[in-house]
């Protein structure tokens, strides 16, 4: 069921995993990711512990360190694999969108 | 000045939106909330000031929790980091507010929140379940019992008890309702639009049940004090005073436990132990109980003045005031007589059962007297109870050819008056109404002339 879940990817599921291509602790993931949108996308700290778990438990992170309660995570093979089909799902729909708006110009 | 405040607020356990509001409006009268105690909440005072309050759910934690657990502070971290500050923790219900009114909310999801809540809601929702099914089960038998309305209304136990179920069956079955009907549209607006809606909970309608049930609590225990009833008034005190103390001891275990360390599985399964053990004690005892002091005598209105041995039987004789005796209608040695009064009622009717009969003790039968007077205060009730006494059985009618036909009323002076026949023969039992009384009367062994059944009505129906 979980796998199903994640076969396509929420904004901050996206990011959240796009953070950790590089490790990354729990607080830090809730900065990058406004960083990163410019403010777009914020994750509060409930939903990011939530999906942080849901992650840890299906594979898709790992943790790598843990100092007092500050824990630092990392995405795995099977998380490089869920970002990149999400990235290829987002091409392809974008190269569709391209498409069919350039056909209309001709 | 109080630094501690204590609020009696009954709220719906996923309603995260209106104890926000609550306790935001708390907090700028100058009120933080503290903890939950019982059906209400403790507050400390402080400044007052204008902050933002988030209401999240941690399934995992639980009331039985000997501390927090690791991911429990981790998440509270997180939320710190975030610029949330914990206010309390009850379970899985986490109060956290911040002074920051553009802080990123806790849960930005509105399909992981709407899960959290389901997950933590499974535990409650059997509860209001249990309540559906037992105020059910209490509907059912008021139900039946309305086929004879005079014995539900006499009987202000089965009355107020019978309401209090009802009470909790519509609290049960609005709460899973407006639960389910909450959870449908939450997660069609997340699924279809990515928003959360506000929860909208029953808090108003649980303080309305609570307000009532403790008024016919206190009607109750008026009642039984009033109008008798009195065993099964004190079994259902012994039941409450019971059922408090086992809370509260249970209780007491459980934070006992939590102090010592032992772990949240290892407290439920003493809790529960314990739950079964004192819920057994309390029935057992409170039965014996009330058997052991009926056995004394206890709850005897009226004691036997003697006992008596006749035709194998050992009767027993009662000297209680009755408003009518056979010796006033008839030429009648008294001797050997017993005068027997009962009386059970509730503020909606009061039943008063009175019957005088002798033993047959040289084989021989004395005139017999037997009469129900039905005061009925509520007025509405009247007819339900004038048609239930004068219901006749099918198997009744077809059997013995029962049937009530009208019989003159004037020579009672009475309102009404109905006589039993059987198979087409009339009886010695009638049926008198007048203003708000009921009177059921049987006499047995004698001819009544129109002057005696002008003072039947004058005794019985209270007229002049």
């Amino acid at each position: 069921m979980a796998r199903a879940k994640f076969q396509t990817l929420t904004e901050p599921m996206f990011y959240i995993l796009l953070c950790l291509k590089k490790e990354c602790c729990g607080m830090e993931i809730m900065e990058r990711v406004a960083q990163i949108t410019l403010g777009r996308v914020s994750v509060g700290p409930g939903t990011l512990y939530n999906l942080l778990e849901q992650f840890l438990e299906t594979g898709m992170i790992e943790e790598t360190r843990a100092e007092g309660r500050r824990r630092s995570y990392c995405l795995t093979e099977k998380g490089y694999g869920a970002l990149d089909a999400e990235y290829r799902r987002l091409r392809l729909m974008q190269e569709d969108y391209l498409r069919i708006m350039e056909e209309g110009k001709v | 000045m109080r630094d501690v405040k204590y609020a009696l607020r009954a709220y719906s356990f996923y309603d995260h939106t209106g104890l926000e509001r609550y306790f935001e409006k708390m907090a700028s009268k100058g009120w933080m909330v503290e903890k939950q105690v019982y059906l209400g909440w403790r507050f400390r005072r402080v400044e007052p000031q204008e902050l933002k309050f988030s209401v999240t759910y941690f399934p995992k934690a639980t009331d039985f929790d000997p501390m927090p657990g690791e991911g429990q502070q981790t998440f509270w971290e997180m939320c710190r980091a975030a610029g949330w500050r914990l206010a309390c923790a009850m379970g899985s219900l986490q109060v956290f507010f911040s002074e920051d009114p553009d802080a990123v909310p806790i849960e930005t999801d509105p399909l992981l929140q709407i899960q959290n809540i389901h997950r933590s809601a499974k535990r409650t929702l059997w509860v209001y379940a249990l309540f559906s099914a037992i105020g059910l089960l209490q509907l059912w038998r008021m139900a039946s019992m309305l086929k004879n309305p005079v014995e539900l209304f006499a009987s202000g136990t089965h009355l107020y008890c019978g309401i209090v179920w009802v009470v909790m069956l519509i609290l049960g079955c609005v709460e899973l309702f407006a639960y389910y009907r909450w959870r449908r549209r939450a997660l069609g607006a997340a699924k279809e639009r990515g928003e959360s809606i506000p929860t909208r909970g029953t808090g108003r309608l649980q303080t309305v049940c609570l307000l009532l049930t403790s008024v016919c609590l206190c009607l109750w225990i008026i009642s039984v004090a009033c109008h008798g009833d009195r065993l099964s008034g004190a079994v259902l005190l012994g039941y409450l005073v019971g059922y408090a103390v086992m809370l509260w001891l249970l209780n007491w275990i459980k934070e006992r436990l939590k102090r010592s360390g032992m772990s949240a599985k290892g407290n439920f399964a003493v809790v529960l132990a314990a739950d079964i053990l004192f819920a057994v004690l309390l029935v057992s005892v409170t039965l014996r109980g009330a058997m052991a002091a009926v056995d004394r005598g206890f709850f005897e209105r009226h004691k036997p003045v003697k006992t008596v041995e006749a035709d194998h039987w050992i009767w027993n004789i009662y000297a209680d005031e009755i408003p009518l005796r056979v010796e006033e209608l008839t030429d009648v040695d008294t001797e050997g007589y017993s005068y027997r009064k009962d009386r059970q009622g509730s503020f909606f009717l009061t039943r008063t059962e009175c019957r005088q009969w002798a033993p047959p003790v040289d084989g021989s039968r004395k005139p017999e007297l037997e009469y129900t007077v039905v005061d009925v205060h509520f007025a509405p009730l009247y007819q339900l109870c004038l048609n239930s006494i004068l219901r006749v059985d099918e198997e009744d009618a077809m059997l013995f050819g029962i049937s009530w036909e009208q019989a003159d009323s004037a020579v009672w002076g009475a309102g009404a008056a109905w006589q039993k026949h059987y198979h087409g023969e009339p009886a010695g039992e009638f049926v008198l109404c007048y203003d708000d009384k009921i009177v059921e009367l049987r006499y047995d062994g004698m001819d009544l002339e129109d002057g005696q059944l002008r003072l039947i009505g004058e005794r019985l129906l209270g007229h002049r």
